[in-house]
């Protein structure tokens, strides 16, 4: 009963505080229904990609794969080519795409015969290979563009000729998978408002009369992340994903069932990081700037961040564990610098506090999840010695 | 014989040390001043050597790699700051302590004046160890609970208390005016000099000049050598044998009558008292306390240079550590310098990326019990 | 064993055959997502004198209004693009009305020399300013 008990809250602890936070830190920020939304929404189709990338190595027992920020950085490779180019709108992105998978590709082997190499501990060691790429990819970015890889676009290369600014503007792409379809949801007044200034070519989605003002809704990529998430729920259910399951479950079972574990596991981090690749270029089409140096490396940490307070743990992760965890996270990302700022008169404390929340739950949720399966394990060990 | 040793050291290690002695090589031919590069080698030497030397007892108790280092590097910035700001009371019990008890009486007002920036570093140590002490109790006892996973969940430990710390570092209430915001009144400031403190108190002891690019800091170097050696002495005691029982083989640790948690904690809490120490070491030299994000990602060099110096991740010694250090800070202060002449660019930060972080690679993909 | 040779033989063709069916993909995205910048230039060029007045629009868009040695920059996304020119004679009204497609096929930015443009000439693309 009290085992039971603990169970329940040890597997749902995260997103309750969170639900439990954004009640008091919501009225706090003073922010309007629909603003939120609108925030939200937007947050949605940036983010959720990135996060349901991860999902894959956590269905084949890997761990939350830190070494997505090697697919993030293979599509800044691309989305880089095509500023060069000046490649734009979709046909610009769908060519970032490829030109980032093959590296995605590459990068995704790479990492796969690592992480086979240190089995037991992939976590820490996709960590630290993503500072490790981190480096590579600096030298790349910083040292051969513009010397050995020719870039022509003296807007990209630093004033000393080589090496590619620290923020490159993606103006060319910004918002063309977004606004692809462009859908409101408005009130009666917002509505009229709206299709004044955007005229004919935008869609009404819903108009529901309480609300105030216009709510954008980016349904071109909403519809992209749905097709992914059935990409998901098809994947689980072919002979591969089958496979996968199993060696989550018991590498050794798998092994004498006859699956090619470490090929498998493999696989499971390269289709990881191919997609986070696509995953980085949606996100950073919905931002509009590509911080070269530094916008991979929150990719990574949010989307684990995000993907725990849904309640996933570190073996086990669902679509719903993604939606829910992209609200939460920034429901609080959006209202902590303001309810900091009403609260104790300082917006920096909120910031503070998001970035230690961020941390704080992947710390609480790897803990959670170690702590059960070494009570796991005791009691297993318990029963096998025969005594209660 | 060559092959054997190639296979003991490792590649990375062996390329590693040749592209130093390639730096070094290098050095005169393209103007570098070999002095000057020895001298920042070695300051930077007695600088982070304790903070590597924390990897120590966590390795051998088998906790893996101390990511978790910043934990008790923020025991020791609690430390600093807390002996500046109380830098004028301390001065004045010390007097009253040597008014009162007889066989302090050499603390007089002139002795206290006179020792003041000593006085001050040293209070900033013995303020630090215990809050280490208590800050790494609570880590060991976490650590032990998700045996298996620490290293990963000790960097983010790590983490997330140096970002609580940037709220406490708002909020807690410090007075002192070279320390806290000027306009605001409150909320200590990004970079605190200690200046007028203990502004490299040890560096400067016993210092000797070889010339005038060149002086070695032998204050400091004595500092990490009596601290290797408390460390080397402990891991000769009962306890420290027992630790490291438990590291080599923890199934036989307890089946000999060692209480594994408890050397576990142990080792966890000499590791953070370590880094606290080691932190107000490097910034004597350094000249200031690095608040807020500046512990952040300060475990990674100090893992990548145990590592560097031929540990394990379940083995580590004074000697890797001494050699590790010697490596890794050799090739940060070279690498600017000799790259800096030769290409016109800076490429030390992506080296030290690549570096570090690679060797910390090689490290764990390792087979752990060979 | 030959059957064998040759599955495997399709296998490599079949990848071959992907490749170079995305490399293709990338090509012709290249080719009609690439953003060109279009100058404007109303500048004498050999004997075409510099036009009193010219408004140039691209794709039907927005008309832009040219004096003497005046140059303006338009973009354009894809190869093909059409240009209308309006010339002014000196009484201000319309003298000659000029729509042209132009393809760009591989290249990047062009300058457009409008006299020369305007006049008929074939050599009227001139290398784009850096």
């Amino acid at each position: 009963m009290i085992r039971k008990f603990f169970d329940i809250v040890a597997n749902n602890a995260v997103p309750a505080i969170f639900i439990l936070i954004s009640a008091f830190a919501i009225p706090l920020s003073g922010f309007s229904a629909s603003y939120l939304v609108q925030e939200l929404l937007t947050r949605i189709g940036r983010n959720s990609f990135l996060i349901l990338s991860l999902l894959i190595p956590i269905m084949a027992g890997m761990g939350l794969n830190f070494g997505m920020v090697l697919g993030a950085m293979a599509g800044q490779i691309g989305l880089l080519f095509i500023c060069d180019w000046g490649v734009v709108g979709i046909p610009g992105m769908v060519l970032a795409c490829l030109i980032g998978t093959p590296i995605a590709i590459v990068l995704g082997i790479f990492c796969g015969h690592i992480l086979n190499r240190a089995k037991g501990r992939e976590m820490v060691t996709s960590y630290i290979l993503g500072f490790f790429i981190n480096g590579v990819y600096q030298m790349v970015v910083l040292y051969l563009m513009g010397w050995v890889i020719p870039i022509t676009n003296p807007t990209l290369l630093l004033s000393r000729g080589y090496g590619v600014r620290n923020a490159v503007s993606l103006m060319g792409i910004r918002g063309v998978l977004d606004n692809l379809l462009p859908t409101v949801i408005a009130g009666t007044e917002g509505a009229k408002q709206f299709l004044n200034v955007n005229g004919a070519n935008t869609y009404l989605l819903l108009q529901i009369p309480c609300l105030d003002g216009a709510i954008r809704l980016p349904l071109a990529t909403f519809i992209i992340i749905a097709l992914f998430c059935a990409f998901i729920i098809w994947f689980r259910k072919t002979k591969l994903g089958q496979d996968m399951r199993a060696i989550g479950q018991d590498q050794g079972v798998s092994h004498s069932s006859g699956i090619p574990v470490n090929r498998t596991r493999i696989i499971a981090i390269v289709i990881s990081t191919v997609l986070a690749c696509y995953g980085q270029i949606i996100y950073l089409q919905n931002m509009g700037t590509l911080n070269t140096y530094n916008s991979h490396d929150q990719a990574g940490m949010f989307s684990i961040a995000a993907l725990l307070i849904g309640g996933a743990s570190v073996s086990r992760a669902s679509i719903a564990n993604v939606f829910v965890g992209v609200i939460l996270f920034h429901l609080m990302f959006i209202v902590a610098p303001m309810a900091g700022k009403n609260l104790i008169g300082e917006a920096q404390i909120g910031e503070y506090f998001r970035v230690f929340v961020s941390y704080g739950i992947i710390a609480l949720a790897l803990v959670l999840h170690a702590w059960k399966r070494n009570r796991e394990r005791e009691a297993a060990r318990r029963s096998m010695r025969g005594d209660k | 014989m060559i092959g054997k040793f190639i296979k003991s050291a490792g590649w990375p290690r062996i390329i590693i040390a040749a592209f130093l002695l390639g730096l070094f090589i290098a050095a005169p031919f393209v103007g570098v001043n070999i002095y000057t590069s020895f001298n920042n080698t070695l300051v930077r030497f007695g600088m982070n050597g304790i903070m590597v030397l924390a990897m120590i007892p966590m390795v051998q108790a088998g906790c893996g790699l101390n990511f978790g280092l910043p934990l008790g590097i923020i025991a020791g910035l609690l430390g600093a700051t807390l002996s500046i700001e109380l830098n004028t009371q301390i001065l004045e019990w010390l007097v009253k302590f040597g008014t009162q008890y007889k066989y302090l009486s050499f603390l007089s007002q002139e002795f206290v004046t006179a020792y003041r920036q000593p006085i001050g570093f040293a209070s900033a140590i013995i303020i630090a160890i215990p809050i280490a002490a208590v800050l790494g109790w609570f880590y060991g006892k976490l650590l032990n609970r998700v045996k298996g996973d620490e290293m990963m969940i000790a960097t983010y430990v790590g983490f997330s208390s140096v970002s609580f710390m940037c709220i406490a570092w708002l909020l807690l209430p410090y007075k002192h005016p070279t320390m806290v915001w000027g306009y605001a009144g409150r909320g200590l400031r990004t970079t605190i000099s200690v200046e007028g403190y203990w502004l490299r108190i040890l560096n400067d002891a016993l210092a000797i000049d070889v010339n005038e690019h060149l002086r070695i800091p032998t204050g400091m170097l004595i500092f990490f050598a009596v601290t290797a050696v408390i460390v080397w002495i402990f891991m000769r005691t009962k306890t420290g044998t027992a630790l490291t029982a438990v590291g080599s083989n923890p199934e036989f640790a307890r089946a000999s009558g060692v209480n594994v948690d408890r050397m576990r904690t142990i080792s966890v809490v000499m590791s953070t008292i370590l880094g606290a120490v080691g932190i107000i070491v490097y910034e004597q030299s350094f000249g200031f306390i690095q608040l807020y994000m500046g512990p952040f990602y300060m475990a990674l060099p100090a893992v990548a240079s145990i590592l560097l110096g031929g540990a394990s991740v379940n083995k580590a010694s004074i000697l890797n550590v001494i050699i590790g250090t010697f490596l890794f800070q050799g090739i940060l202060t070279m690498t600017p310098s000799v790259f800096n002449s030769v290409f016109q660019t800076d490429m030390s930060e992506v080296i030290r990326l690549i570096v570090s972080n690679g060797m910390i690679l090689y490290a764990l993909t390792r087979k752990v019990r060979a | 064993m030959f059957v064998a040779f040759l599955k495997f033989l399709m296998r490599w063709f079949q990848r071959l055959v992907l490749v170079a069916a995305l490399i293709a993909l990338g090509i012709w995205l290249f080719y009609i997502g690439r953003e060109h910048q279009i100058f404007l230039d109303n500048k004498t060029f050999g004997d075409f004198k510099a036009l009193e007045q010219v408004n140039v629009s691209i794709n039907n868009g927005e008309t832009v209004e040219l004096m003497p040695r005046e140059r303006d920059m338009k973009k354009v996304v894809g190869p093909k693009f059409e240009i209308k020119a309006e010339v002014f004679d000196d009484k201000g009204e319309i003298s000659n009305t000029i729509t042209k497609t132009i393809n760009l096929c591989f290249s990047k930015d062009i300058m457009i020399n409008l006299p020369a443009f305007a006049g008929g000439a074939e050599n009227f693309i001139v290398p784009s300013p850096k």
